[in-house]
């Protein structure tokens, strides 16, 4: 599907032709839902989030302007979707000291039968050490890393220069790295 | 190459990219950095295997259907909003008419002093009368 064709479907669905909108849906779910799992390391509320990124994405469709490509568009929101969601989650926790949703992420995205002590141990650092990321340093780090975007289209998404994700990249892989070294002292 | 080097290499190294000949010679001499090395591989295996899970087949289907039951619920409380809208027009209006009917049927001393002052024939002469000697008194 190109650009131009995008391009119809969003005239169709700005024209309201809700139906012409399932074609996008299926077009961009894989990579909403794999920004979602980056952010939120969990598959459920992956899912969820995916789901209520298209919905937002479709109220919004009046205010697309055809100014960047509708993948740009819609990755953006993706990112900023899913950025409000964790910090809703981080404030819902400090209100309600709430340690629940600890034991779920843990679990995360599910796990071949024969997943070690050694995985888990490494999913749980892996977690760690993406909270330690700034904001922009774990935008810029998952669009990268899970979303498997080039440093040219992080940067369309993010609004920002290619010279600045490869700055954040490279220092949120250094914090990863850090994170790595502290486990290792520890053992 | 010292290790602060092959650390800020390591952190710059895409996926598949040659690293040099200094950085693997490094790797090979100190184990320290071959075994960060070795994690940071771990951890990007386990960001492709996690980034490698497919969407459920029924997603697309869910979010249609979310969609189309946020379109009813935005029908129905535009439908509510007429609704509560008639209602209280037809709540004003009946009030409105209870009122000018109470007002034709039982008008009040002021009101009977109004219209004799506009419906008689010498309107109002006996109220101004009644103030200039009121004046005049004070005077
Ligand atoms: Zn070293």
């Amino acid at each position: 599907m190109t650009e131009n064709t995008n391009a119809i479907i969003v005239e169709k669905v700005k024209q309201g032709d809700k139906e012409a909108y399932r074609h996008l849906v299926m077009r961009y779910q894989q990579k909403v839902f794999q920004t979602c799992i980056g952010f939120l390391q969990n598959e459920a509320d992956a899912e969820d989030l995916t789901q209520e990124i298209f919905i937002k994405a479709y109220q919004k469709i009046e205010s697309f302007r055809f100014q960047s490509a509708f993948s740009t568009w819609l990755y953006r929101i993706s990112v900023n979707t899913c950025v409000n969601f964790l910090r809703k989650q981080k404030v819902k926790r400090l209100l309600f000291m709430d340690s629940g949703n600890q034991s779920k992420e843990l679990k995360g995205v599910s796990e071949p039968a024969d997943y070690s002590i050694e995985r888990e141990e490494q999913r749980r650092m892996l977690r760690t050490a993406l909270k330690e990321l700034t904001t922009m340093q774990r935008k810029v780090f998952v669009l990268s890393q899970y979303h498997d975007l080039s440093n040219k289209e992080t940067a369309e998404v993010l609004e920002i220069s290619e010279k600045a994700v490869e700055s954040l990249l490279f220092r949120a892989r250094m914090k990863l790295q850090k994170a790595v070294k502290e486990r290792m002292t520890n053992d | 190459m010292n290790c602060v080097e092959f650390e800020i290499r390591l952190a710059k190294l895409k996926s598949g990219e040659n690293p040099g000949d200094e950085f693997i010679k490094h790797r090979n001499q100190c184990a320290k950095c071959t075994k960060l090395a070795n994690e940071v591989e771990g951890l990007f295996q386990l960001i492709e295997v996690d980034a490698s899970k497919t969407v459920s087949p029924f997603l697309s289907t869910r979010i249609m259907a979310a969609l189309d039951k946020k379109a009813m619920e935005v029908h129905i409380s535009i439908q509510k909003a007429w609704q509560i809208a008639a209602v209280s027009l037809a709540l004003i209006a009946g009030f409105n008419l209870a009122l000018f009917m109470d007002y034709r049927q039982s008008p009040t001393d002021a009101d009977s002093v109004l219209s004799e002052y506009f419906f008689a024939g010498n309107a109002g002469m006996e109220i101004e009368n009644n103030w200039l000697k009121l004046s005049t008194d004070e005077d």
